[in-house]
């Protein structure tokens, strides 16, 4: 069964990143611009318009739209992601560690928002209609709804005042003093033994991974409240408070269970959306990350940068949706996967 | 249950007044940098300069970039000579003497004991494998600004430390030498680093891209992210640093990619960047009042707006001549530029060979709408396309919309990324339907010549002339002035001079601002040597000649 589900999962990934290449390739081909001029830079004297004619013909732009889109696929899938036009490097180099930088935002984000999420989730369904569940229910009302760019836009204003400084993703004093092996300035400084270098990223990391974290923290609250509200009034439930078990323990040993499986699905999309919402934070604060590679690529018609990020996005979609469904099966046997 | 969460609770309060305490105590005031306390957690130990620039890198290979890899590449490469347009002063730099032998033959002897970044000594060879991949990349692939070579027909090693160059024609090889670019002298194990077979094989390049380097520049690149920042080091044994003795020059150099002029602005004021490019100008008096400073670069950086003359009605030289009338020529330097600027005339910029003075319309509206008059013209639509985020070019569109407005025109403004700038701008030889009426144009020189400017408008730069622009009388001034810069420089800039007046004549393109370059600094922390700037290398900072004072 396992076999099945795996192989199932690597038939659906390879039919997205397809999907992914496909849809991307056939956008850059309509939209304005021609990637060679991105390719060939600015040459100059007499040999200028020659330069552009070999880029075409390098990049296999003289040729029928079917066979470049074939090149293009083929060549993805047999992992020659090709060179960036615009900066002139592999692919698979810039779409790495820009997703490495934006993960270390991400990751940070959910490690926040799922356990507070749940937490906070549970104290508004067992104190159900009371003072705090109501301004639970409107804190996570508001987060839902506000726009996280101008929160970011906020959040770094304020911290500027306060002399916070999270311009960026580390300090430049600490940028020399760690050996970059992850690219991951958090886990690189512990690598070096920095622990000033770690404290230092960590802080540039928080505020961001915070607002990220807003609105999966947010949702889960809100699923939380509501599937334990339901199980709160199960007869499994009432019988174990009825032994005189606490409801806290209760909670957490019968009824959290069984929300956790929905809990992990919509964990799995959400982790999509705030790629989304992490690429415009990342912004404003300065930071690398694959949105703002994605927003240097798309104006410049860098199809092999946009196809190689986009992939890489795709493909952290799927782990993340693998992992759910993962999750839900270990959580409950009857799921079959 | 409840002690548990009490206890949890304590301890996460706990983490947070830590952790608190900790990103306000170590982020000392400004104030307080100079003045560094025992308690402090962090000693600088290394001196670092920020610098931050507009755009991305597009590329390292000495050989092939053409951009805005000079930026890096003027920090980890040198030419044989610098040259310095405004002072008219040639600074040795790889050579040491250099010799016009004849009119087709130049003689450079060389520093000894230059070391490239490998550990190998520059040698007559290293000069000759350079100039000869440069000319064959441009030549084969039309990559790179091999061109500036082309007088060049042999470079022979007479010895390691001299070097003849043989010409097919007489070239001013001094200018040459010290271009902006392709004049970078390379080491010739980039051929065995890159694993290649011939010199324009494209590995070596990819070897460059990757962020590797071997020149003699007093920094070397220690991390190369073009997309985001450039870290580069201190190369200790650059034959310099005991001739400049800056015992303040920074030991890491790293060039920051933020595009954003608001988060340059952030950056500088947050002490996360020293240099900055592009602080919005509306800003600068307020950061000269907060106690940051300012240095006005001079570099031979213009903006010139093109006209379409295949096209109705920019086609018409009385119709361009009414535009240009009605552009408000007295507002473009301190409402477009804030400033920072000087009114172009002609098309080469001031202080560079070839210009000329008094070469600009003026603000006539009367004349405008006589002319317009004059060829029954009383409204029209144009298409006018500029730049994105170019603030000084947004400026300007509006500027030239509302003038436009009260002679009967309407003006459509249309922003676009570089490079669909320069397609929109191709297409006048290709898809006239697609190319706009007027198109500016930003520019900056290859090598000191006037030719680099004027050839803007010859009839076979199907690349850059976004006029569509066809006159063999110009070409051919343009053309004769080139042959004759290595024997009559003179004469050959009294035509560079001519051709400028027939463009002006015919209003087919004008050149609006030669800009001035504001660098916004922390002056507490960063001190300029004379040096550390030259016109003739766009928003290069010779950081050998800065000083860290922090």
């Amino acid at each position: 069964m396992l076999l099945a589900y795996v192989l199932k999962r690597v038939v659906l990934s390879i039919l997205i990143i397809f999907g992914v290449i496909a849809l991307s390739y056939v956008l850059i081909y309509i939209m304005p611009g021609n990637p060679a001029y991105t390719w060939v830079g600015k040459p100059k004297g007499p040999k200028a318009a020659e330069a552009i004619q070999i880029a075409v013909r390098e990049l296999g732009l003289d040729k029928p739209f079917y066979i470049q889109l074939y090149e293009v696929t083929t060549r993805f899938f047999s992992f020659n992601w090709g060179v960036s036009l615009r900066f002139k490097q592999p692919v698979a180099t810039i779409a790495i560690r820009s997703l490495v930088a934006t993960l270390e935002a991400l990751i940070i984000a959910y490690v926040i928002a799922i356990p507070l999420g749940i937490l906070i989730g549970s104290i508004a369904a067992l104190y159900r209609s009371s003072l705090g569940d109501k301004a639970i229910y409107t804190l996570t009302s508001i987060l839902i709804a506000s726009p996280r760019f101008w929160l970011a836009a906020l959040t770094l204003i304020i911290l500027q005042a306060l002399n916070v400084n999270v311009f960026g993703r580390i300090g430049v004093e600490y940028q020399p003093t760690i050996t970059i092996v992850t690219g991951s300035y958090i886990i690189d400084s512990l690598i070096s033994g920095r622990i000033d270098t770690f404290l230092d990223a960590l802080t540039r990391t928080l505020p961001p991974a915070l607002l990220v974290s807003l609105y999966p923290f947010a949702l889960v609250v809100r699923i939380v409240r509501i599937s334990l509200s339901e199980k709160l009034h199960e007869e499994y439930f009432r019988q174990a408070l009825s032994y005189g078990i606490s409801g806290w323990y209760a909670v957490k040993r019968y009824a959290l269970r069984s929300v956790i499986p929905v809990l992990a699905q919509i964990m799995g999309i959400t982790i999509a959306y705030s790629l989304v919402d992490v690429a415009t934070i990342e912004s404003v604060f300065g930071r690398e990350g694959v949105g703002i590679a994605l927003a240097k690529a798309i104006p410049y018609n860098d199809y092999p940068l946009i196809i190689g990020l986009l992939t890489v996005v795709s493909i952290a979609f799927i782990i993340s949706f693998t992992v759910a469904d993962i999750v839900h099966k270990l959580v409950d046997p009857r799921v079959r996967i | 249950m409840a002690i548990a969460t009490i206890i949890v609770l304590i301890v996460a309060i706990s983490i947070v007044f830590v952790y608190t305490y900790y990103i306000t105590s170590s982020r000392p005031l400004p104030s307080q940098l100079t003045t560094p306390t025992p308690t402090q957690p962090l000693e600088r130990k290394e001196k670092i300069a920020v610098y931050a620039y507009r755009d991305v890198i597009t590329g390292i290979d000495p050989g092939a970039e053409d951009d805005i890899g000079i930026i890096v590449l003027g920090l980890v490469y040198e030419p044989l000579l610098y040259y310095n347009p405004l002072t008219k002063e040639f600074k040795p730099a790889l050579a040491v003497e250099w010799l016009k032998v004849n009119d087709t033959a130049w003689l450079f002897k060389l520093r000894p004991n230059v070391k490239f970044h490998d550990g190998s000594l520059l040698t007559a060879d290293a000069v000759r494998f350079t100039i000869m991949r440069n000319k064959a990349l441009y030549n084969e692939k039309g990559v790179g600004c091999g061109w500036i070579w082309d007088s060049v027909e042999d470079v022979i090693p007479l010895n390691n430390t001299a070097v003849l160059f043989k010409l097919r024609y007489p070239a001013p090889l001094d200018l040459v030498a010290s271009a902006t670019y392709s004049a970078y002298i390379y080491c010739p194990n980039v051929m065995k680093y890159a694993n290649a077979s011939s010199l324009t094989d494209d590995s070596i390049r990819m070897w460059f891209e990757q962020g590797n380097y071997c020149g003699t520049g007093p920094y070397k690149i220690v991390s190369y992210k073009p997309e985001s920042e450039v870290i580069l080091k201190k190369f200790d044994e650059w034959w310099g640093w005991s001739i400049i003795d800056n015992q303040n020059a920074p030991d890491t150099v790293i060039i920051k990619i933020v595009e954003e002029p608001a988060q340059q602005e952030l950056g500088l004021v947050s002490g996360n960047i020293d240099i900055a490019t592009n602080i919005p100008k509306t800003s600068i008096p307020n950061l000269l009042r907060l106690g940051y400073k300012v240095y006005n670069a001079t570099f031979y950086y213009n903006f010139i707006l093109m006209f379409n003359v295949r096209k109705w009605p920019t086609n018409i030289t009385e119709f361009r001549k009414a535009i240009a009338y009605a552009i408000p020529w007295n507002d473009i330097v301190p409402v477009a530029f804030q400033g920072y600027g000087r009114l172009g005339s002609g098309l080469v910029p001031y202080g560079f060979p070839g210009h000329v003075e008094g070469l600009h319309y003026e603000y006539n509206l009367t004349k405008a709408k006589e002319l317009l008059k004059s060829i029954g013209i009383t409204d029209a639509k144009l298409e006018l396309v500029i730049t994105s985020g170019y603030e000084e070019e947004e400026r300007f569109a509006q500027l030239l919309k509302a003038s436009l407005q009260q002679i009967g025109i309407e003006v459509n403004i249309i922003a676009l990324p570089w490079e669909q700038v320069k397609e929109k701008g191709m297409a006048v030889w290709s898809n006239l339907e697609e190319a706009p009426h007027i198109i500016v144009n930003d520019w900056w020189p290859t090598y000191a010549t006037p030719y680099d400017f004027l050839y803007l408008l010859h009839s076979n730069n199907t690349v850059w002339n976004w006029s569509g622009y066809v006159n063999p009388d110009y070409d051919e001034i343009i053309d004769e002035a080139f042959d004759i810069e290595g024997r009559d420089y003179e004469k050959a800039l009294n035509l560079y001079v001519e051709a400028q007046k027939t463009i002006f004549n015919e209003a087919i393109a004008l050149n609006l601002c030669d800009s001035v370059h504001p660098f916004v600094y922390d002056g507490d922390k960063i001190r300029f040597r004379e040096g550390a700037f030259n016109p003739m290398y766009s928003f290069v900072i010779f950081f050998q000649y800065v000083e860290v004072l922090t």
